[in-house]
C-alpha cells in the first residue's frame, strides 16, 4: 500500500520494480564473497584473542608456535607501528585517537576486553594455523573488571585507560583521568519553569542490552603485501577507500600504496566499517611474503568486532492537558565498550528534535568498560533514544486519555522547526507519516478478544535518521551498443546497483538492464565515503545524476556533429537528441554513442557529490502483540512500517529496507543481548544469542509516504537506517496496552515479561486457550 | 578441532570392535548435528570418529501389532516424523522429531545421537520415556535391553559403557485408549532449546472414565531428562478435570531439579513445569475426546 | 547580520546566549567578530593552530561548512555544533 504526495513528475523507470543487477550472481552462488578468494600460495591466519576482560600482558612466548609444522609467520604489537600520539583517526563522533585504534587491532601491554587480539600467526592450513595459535603462550596479570557502564563513572572505578580525561561539554578536559570519556550538553530555554507550567510530568529509567549487527557473513580478509611495497586487500567492506585510510594511518605507508578491494557483503549494518582482521592479515602477509587469508568464526564475530551500545537513559518528559510537550530532560550514559566513541551525540540528537520542545536540557556521557569497542549499528544512538522517549511519550498519551497517534501530531517537528542544536529542518515529512499511520486500517482495526491467558495490545512509535550526504564519485563509460558502465565507489550492500542504475537509465533514456553497475575498488574510481548513514541513494545516486548532466553535455556536442548542426542548437529528452526548431532532426543516444569514435573518441563522465543538504526521513510503526500471561512470550502478530522516503527509487527495495529494519527492531525488543559474567560474554553464538527468524515474525506491511526531499533529484531520501529507531518502544508499548504493565529494560524476554507481570505467583490457568508451548 | 582417524563398519560386530579398540576414545557419528560442532569447537575430543550410517541395523524403521516400533539408531528424525505409525500411535515423539533443530536438522540428526548426546533439553527423550521406550545397546559382552529413562546418567553422560553401541529404539504397541503429547517452551517460535518441555501420555479406562495408566516426562529442568512420578501416581485412577490436571503439574515440580543459565533461572524453570504439565496434560485430554488432535 | 547558534555549554562565554546576531559577510569574518567580542570563545572553538575544533562542525543553514570564506547572506544562519556519527564512521 502506498501513499504518495504528488509532486508533478512522471517517471519512466524510477518507481518501478526491476530485477536487481546483482540477483543472478546472489541466488546462484557466484557473487564473490571474500571467502572466495584464493591466491597462489596462500597462507592461512589465525588471531590468538585474550580469555581475559582486563588483564596486563607480562609475556609472549612464541617459540613453541614458531616450531610448529607450517608455521610461516607469528605477529604480536611489536609488529605494529607505535602510535603513541595523540593524533585522531578520523574526525565526527565515533573519531577514535589513533593509538586506541591500533590496540583495538592488537593489545599492547594490556588487555581491555576479551576477545581483544594478542598475537596473530599465519600457517600452510587453516588447520595449522589454529594448532599454532593454540601453542603461543600469553601471561597475563589479571585486573579488576569494569563490565557496567554506571558502575564505570564511579569515581572509585578501577581506571581503563590512565591517560583518558572527560571531554567536557566545553572542550575542555578533567584534570583527573576517569572512564568518561566524554561529556556533551544540549540546551534551550528555562528547564524548571518548563517543568513548572507542566500539568503531567513523567520520569523513568530505561536499560538496553548490547546488542550485535548480526550480520551473516563473519568479517574476512585476504591480503598480499608485495615485494615492491604494495599493499592489496580483499575484504568485505562497508567502504574501501574508508577500509585503505585505516590501514595507511594503522600501518603508517601511504595511501597510493594499497589497493582495497570491496568484495560482495553479507551483510554490514554499520559493523563493516572498522576494519580489524585487515591490517592484521597484512603483516601477516610482509612478513611471510605469500598472501594471506583469514576469517573469523561466530565467537570471534562476537567478541573481536563492534556491537551496538548498551544504554542506560533517564527521561523525564512534560506536558500540558493539551498535549503540548512543555519540558524535558534526558540523562543518556552510552557505553562505548573498552575504547570512547559510543554514539551518544546522535542518541542525544535523535532522542528530542522529532518533536517540538521549548525547554530541555540533555546530558550525554560516552563512558569506557571492558566490553567489545561498539561501533556503528543502524542508525546508531536511536533506537536506544527512542525506546526512552517514545515509551514516556506513551504514558503522557495514556495519562492524559489522549490517542498517542494525535499527541505526537500536535507535537511534531515540521520544516523550518530546529534540531536540539539549533539547524532548522528543511522540508521533513513526519507529520504526513503520523497522518498515514491515524488513518491506516490497521491503526483502526478492532483486536483480537483476549484468549485465556492470551492478551493483546496495539503500540505505536516514531523516530527518524538524519540522511547523510558526505562524498562519491560516479563515473560512466559507453559500450558501441548503447549501453553503459556505471563505475561508483559505493558499496553494494541492499541493491544500490539497481537503484543507481535506474537513476542513470531515467536520465539517459535507457532501461535498467542497459547500464550495467559496477563496485570498483580503490584504485579505479575516485574517493568515496562508505555505504553508511543512508546516504548511498541520496549521495552516490545524486553523483549517477550529475554524471548523467555531464554524460549528455557531452553528447550534445557529438549529436550536433552528426545532426550537422550547432550544439546549442541541440536538445535532449526521452534517450533522443534533436534539433530544437527542426525536431524531425533527431538521432537517439544510442546512434551517438555507436559513433562516437567518428566524432573524436570515447567520452567519460564524472559526477561528484561532496556535500547536500541533510534528508531526514521520519517513520512510525504499528505493532499488535499477544502476550502469554502464564510464560511471558510475547508474539508479533501484525506489524505495519510507515515511512517519509522521499522518493521510493526501488520500491521493493524500500519496502526491504522497512521490513529489515522492524525485524532488526523486533530482535532488540524481544531476543537480543549479550550476557556478561564478569566481562566474560555468555553467548557468543546464534543459539544463546537471538535474531528473530521467520517463524517469529509476521508479513511486515509497508506504506512508503514520498514527501520530496529539499535537496538532490526525484526528492529521494536515504531510508535503511530509520526503520530501527521506532521497533522497540513500539512493541514495549504494545506489550503495556495488552498487560498493562511497563517494561524499561531491553531485551523484553519472556522470563523479563514473566517477572514484570508478577513472576512466580501467576498460577497456571484452567481454561482452553493459548496452546504455544 | 584435533585430527582424528574415522571408519565406516558395515556391521554391528565391526563397530564395536573398534569402539572398544579406541579405549573409550572413540565417539559415533551419525547424522553429526552435535558430534560435528562440539569437534569443531573443541567441546569433544575423539582419536576416532566410528560413522554408524552403513550398518543396516542402524537403519531399521519399522512397525508390526506384536513388538511395536523398532527405529535404528542411526535413522534421521524427518524419516521417523514421516513414517505413519509414527504419527498414528507415538504423537509425542512425532511432535518431538519436527521440533529439533530445523528442517535441515532434522534431515540429519537421529534419534540414537539426541538420546547419546544426552542434552538435558534433548527434545526427543521425554516423548521416548512416555512412549516406555527401550534402547537396545550391544558391546563386547553381548546385547542388553534399557528403559530410555535410565539410559542419561547426566549432562553429556549415558550409561553406555565403552565399546558399547545404541544399536535401536524399541517402543511398545500402546494399549488401546492411550493417547501423548510432547509440549516444550523456547524463547522462539522454532530453531531453538527447550528452557523447559513436558511429555505425557495417558491409557484411559474407558469404562470408568479415568486415568488407568500415565506417564508424564520432564525435559531441560533436571541433569537428565526425568519421569514426574508424584504426578503420575496423583492422577491415576482420577478423571482427567482441569482440578486433577492442575494438582497434577504443580506436583510435576517436585522432580524438577533444574539450574539457572543463560537460557532461564530455576525458578521460571519451575514455573514452566507447571504451565507446560498442565497444557500437555490438557492437550493429552483433547486428543483422548477425540478433539481434532485426536490419534489413536 | 548572520545569526549564530552557539552549542550550548558555551553560554558561560556568550553571558547565557544559545544565539547571537553577529556581523561578518564570510563564516570567517562571522567568526572572527564572535571571539573577538567574548573572551574565551577562541579557546573554545580553535585548536591552537587556528583550526576548528576537532569535535566541532560548521553549518550554513543545514549544510555542512568546511570553506571558512563561505559568504553568509545577511538573516542566514551559522550553527556551531559536535560533530555527529552517521552511522558511517569507523571507530
Amino acid at each position: 500500500m502506498k501513499v504518495t504526495e504528488k509532486n508533478g513528475h512522471e517517471y519512466r523507470v524510477i518507481g518501478t520494480r526491476p530485477i536487481r543487477h546483482d540477483g543472478v550472481d546472489k541466488v546462484t552462488g557466484r557473487a564473490q564473497f571474500g571467502a572466495d578468494v584464493r591466491l597462489p600460495g596462500m597462507l592461512y591466519g589465525q588471531v590468538v584473542r585474550s580469555p581475559y576482560p582486563h588483564a596486563r600482558i607480562k609475556s609472549i612466548d612464541t617459540r613453541r608456535a614458531q616450531e610448529h609444522p607450517g608455521v610461516r609467520a607469528i605477529i604480536t604489537a611489536a609488529d605494529m607501528p607505535a602510535l603513541d600520539t595523540d593524533a585522531v583517526a578520523e574526525l565526527g563522533e565515533g573519531a577514535i585517537e589513533l593509538k586506541y585504534a591500533s590496540q583495538l587491532i592488537m593489545a599492547r601491554d594490556k588487555v581491555v576486553y576479551q576477545g581483544q587480539p594478542v598475537a596473530a600467526v599465519a600457517a600452510t592450513t587453516r588447520q595449522a594455523a589454529r594448532d599454532a595459535a593454540r601453542l603461543i603462550e600469553v601471561e597475563y596479570e589479571p585486573l579488576p573488571v569494569v563490565e557496567d557502564a554506571l558502575a564505570a563513572m564511579d569515581p572509585g572505578a578501577p581506571l581503563i585507560h590512565a591517560d583518558l580525561y572527560t571531554v567536557t561539554p566545553g572542550g575542555g578536559k578533567a584534570e583527573q583521568p576517569s572512564n568518561v570519556a566524554k561529556h556533551i550538553q544540549y540546551e534551550r530555554g528555562d528547564l524548571e519553569a518548563g517543568f513548572a507550567e507542566a500539568d503531567v510530568v513523567i520520569e523513568r529509567e530505561f536499560r538496553t542490552a548490547m546488542v550485535h549487527q548480526g550480520y551473516i557473513e563473519p568479517q574476512n580478509a585476504t591480503a598480499s603485501w608485495e615485494a615492491d611495497g604494495r599493499l592489496t586487500v580483499w575484504t568485505s567492506t562497508q567502504g574501501a577507500f574508508s577500509a585503505r585510510e585505516q590501514l595507511a594511518q594503522l600501518l603508517q605507508i601511504p595511501a597510493g600504496r594499497i589497493r582495497v578491494i570491496p568484495m560482495e557483503v553479507g551483510g554490514g549494518f554499520g559493523g563493516k566499517i572498522q576494519v580489524y582482521l585487515e591490517p592484521i592479515a597484512a603483516l601477516l602477509s610482509r612478513k611471510a611474503g605469500r598472501p594471506v587469508k583469514m576469517w573469523m568464526s561466530r565467537a570471534e564475530v562476537f567478541t573481536g568486532t563492534g556491537p551496538g551500545s548498551p544504554t542506560y537513559i533517564r527521561c523525564k518528559l512534560g506536558a500540558k492537558r493539551s498535549g503540548a510537550l512543555v519540558a524535558a530532560q534526558l540523562y543518556m550514559v552510552y557505553d562505548a565498550g573498552a575504547f570512547p566513541g559510543a554514539p551518544v551525540g546522535a542518541g542525544a540528537v535523535t532522542a528530542l528534535s522529532p518533536y517540538r520542545v521549548p525547554n530541555f536540557r540533555i546530558d550525554g556521557y560516552d563512558v569506557v568498560t571492558n566490553k567489545p569497542r561498539v561501533q556503528s549499528y543502524r542508525a546508531p544512538g536511536a533506537p536506544q533514544a527512542a525506546f526512552a522517549v517514545e515509551t514516556v511519550l506513551d504514558e503522557i498519551a495514556e495519562s492524559l486519555g489522549m490517542d498517542p497517534v494525535e499527541l505526537r501530531l500536535k507535537n511534531a517537528s515540521a520544516e523550518g522547526d530546529r534540531l536540539v542544536y539549533g539547524t532548522p529542518f528543511n522540508r521533513i515529512g513526519f507529520r504526513e507519516v503520523l497522518e498515514a499511520v491515524r488513518d491506516h486500517p490497521h491503526y483502526n482495526a478492532p483486536l483480537p478478544e483476549r484468549r485465556g491467558p492470551y492478551a493483546f495490545g496495539r503500540g505505536v512509535a516514531a523516530g527518524f535518521w538524519f540522511g547523510g550526504s558526505l562524498t562519491s564519485t560516479v563515473q560512466l563509460t559507453f559500450n558501441p551498443d548503447g549501453t553503459v558502465n556505471l563505475i561508483t565507489g559505493s558499496v553494494d550492500l541492499s541493491g544500490s546497483r539497481a537503484s543507481l542504475a535506474m537513476i542513470v537509465a531515467e536520465e539517459l533514456g535507457l532501461e535498467p538492464h542497459e547500464v550495467k553497475p559496477i563496485v570498483a575498488d580503490t584504485d579505479t574510481v575516485g574517493y568515496t565515503d562508505v555505504t553508511g548513514g543512508s546516504r548511498t541513494t541520496y549521495a552516490t545516486g545524486t553523483a549517477c545524476w550529475r554524471a548523467c548532466q555531464d554524460a549528455i553535455a557531452q553528447l550534445k556536442v557529438r549529436a550536433a556533429q552528426l545532426l550537422e548542426a550547432d550544439p546549442d542548437a541541440v536538445t535532449f529528452g526521452g534517450g533522443e537528441f534533436w534539433l530544437w526548431e527542426e525536431p524531425q532532426y533527431r538521432i537517439s543516444l544510442k546512434e551517438v554513442v555507436a559513433n562516437l569514435q567518428k566524432t573524436g573518441g570515447p567520452i567519460v563522465a564524472k559526477g561528484i557529490v561532496n556535500k547536500l543538504k541533510m534528508a531526514p526521513a521520519f517513520g512510525a510503526h504499528i505493532v499488535d502483540v499477544g502476550v502469554d500471561l502464564e510464560t511471558g512470550k510475547v508474539d508479533i502478530v501484525r506489524y505495519t512500517a510507515v515511512q517519509d522516503v522521499g522518493k521510493a527509487i526501488h520500491p521493493t527495495a524500500v519496502e526491504g529496507q522497512l521490513q529489515g529494519g522492524a525485524a532488526q527492531g523486533i530482535g532488540w525488543a524481544l531476543f537480543e543481548g549479550y550476557v556478561f559474567d564478569g566481562g566474560v560474554m555468555r553467548n557468543p553464538n546464534f543459539l544463546d544469542y537471538r535474531l528473530p527468524t521467520a517463524l517469529d515474525l509476521p508479513m511486515i506491511d509497508t506504506v512508503l509516504v514520498e514527501v520530496p526531499a529539499s535537496d538532490g533529484p526525484y526528492g529521494v531520501r536515504g531510508v535503511g537506517e530509520t526503520p530501527i529507531v521506532p521497533p522497540i518502544a513500539a512493541v514495549a508499548n504494545a506489550i503495556a496496552r495488552a498487560t498493562g504493565v511497563r517494561i524499561r529494560e531491553l531485551p523484553m524476554s519472556p522470563e523479563r515479561v514473566w517477572r514484570a507481570l508478577g513472576g512466580a505467583d501467576q498460577p497456571a490457568s484452567d481454561d482452553q486457550a493459548g496452546e504455544t508451548g | 578441532m584435533e585430527a582424528f582417524a574415522y571408519a565406516a563398519p558395515r556391521t554391528v560386530a565391526e563397530a564395536v570392535e573398534l569402539l572398544v579398540g579406541a579405549n573409550g576414545s572413540a565417539r559415533v557419528l551419525a547424522g553429526g548435528t552435535d558430534l560435528i560442532p562440539q569437534l569443531q569447537e573443541g567441546r569433544r575430543r575423539a582419536s576416532l570418529v566410528v560413522d554408524v550410517k552403513r550398518i543396516p541395523d542402524l537403519c531399521v524403521l519399522d512397525w508390526n501389532p506384536e513388538e511395536g516400533l523398532t527405529i535404528g539408531a542411526a535413522v534421521p528424525c524427518a524419516q521417523v516424523a514421516a513414517f505413519p505409525r509414527v504419527q498414528q500411535h507415538y504423537p509425542a515423539l512425532h511432535t518431538a522429531c519436527t521440533l529439533i533443530g530445523s528442517v535441515m536438522v532434522q534431515n540429519r540428526a537421529s534419534l540414537g545421537g539426541n538420546l547419546c548426546n544426552a542434552a538435558p533439553s534433548a527434545d526427543s527423550v521425554p516423548p521416548l520415556i512416555v512412549h516406555a521406550a527401550e534402547a537396545v545397546i550391544t558391546g563386547p559382552g553381548g546385547t542388553r535391553r534399557v528403559p530410555v529413562e535410565s539410559v542419561c546418567t547426566g549432562p553429556g553422560q549415558t550409561c553406555l559403557a565403552p565399546g558399547e553401541l545404541l544399536v535401536r529404539l524399541h517402543l511398545p504397541v500402546p494399549p488401546p485408549h492411550t493417547a501423548s503429547a510432547y509440549l516444550r517452551f523456547t524463547p522462539r517460535n522454532e530453531m531453538d532449546i527447550a528452557v523447559a518441555g513436558v511429555a505425557a501420555a495417558v491409557t484411559l479406562d474407558p469404562a470408568e472414565g479415568t486415568c488407568a495408566h500415565v506417564r508424564v516426562a520432564l525435559g531441560a529442568v533436571a541433569p537428565t531428562p526425568v519421569r514426574a512420578i508424584a504426578a503420575e501416581e496423583y492422577l491415576a485412577g482420577k478423571p482427567l478435570t482441569d482440578e486433577h490436571l492442575r494438582r497434577a503439574a504443580q506436583l510435576a515440580v517436585e522432580a524438577a531439579k533444574p539450574i539457572s543459565d543463560v537460557r532461564g533461572s530455576a525458578e521460571y524453570r519451575r514455573h514452566l513445569v507447571t504451565v507446560l504439565t498442565f497444557r500437555t496434560l490438557r492437550a493429552v485430554r483433547d486428543r483422548l475426546a477425540g478433539g481434532p488432535a485426536a490419534r489413536s | 547580520m548572520p545569526k549564530v547558534w552557539l552549542p550550548s555549554p558555551m553560554r558561560d562565554v556568550t553571558g547565557g546566549q544559545h544565539t547571537l546576531d553577529i556581523p561578518g559577510k564570510t563564516v570567517r569574518e562571522v567568526l572572527a567578530n564572535l571571539m573577538a567580542r567574548y573572551p574565551g570563545a577562541r579557546e573554545r572553538l580553535l585548536r591552537e593552530d587556528g583550526r576548528l575544533q576537532p569535535h566541532l562542525v560548521l553549518l550554513a543553514g543545514d549544510v555542512q561548512v568546511d570553506d571558512w570564506e563561505t559568504p553568509l547572506e545577511p538573516g542566514s544562519e551559522l550553527v556551531i555544533t559536535a560533530a555527529l556519527g552517521g552511522g558511517c564512521r569507523p571507530a
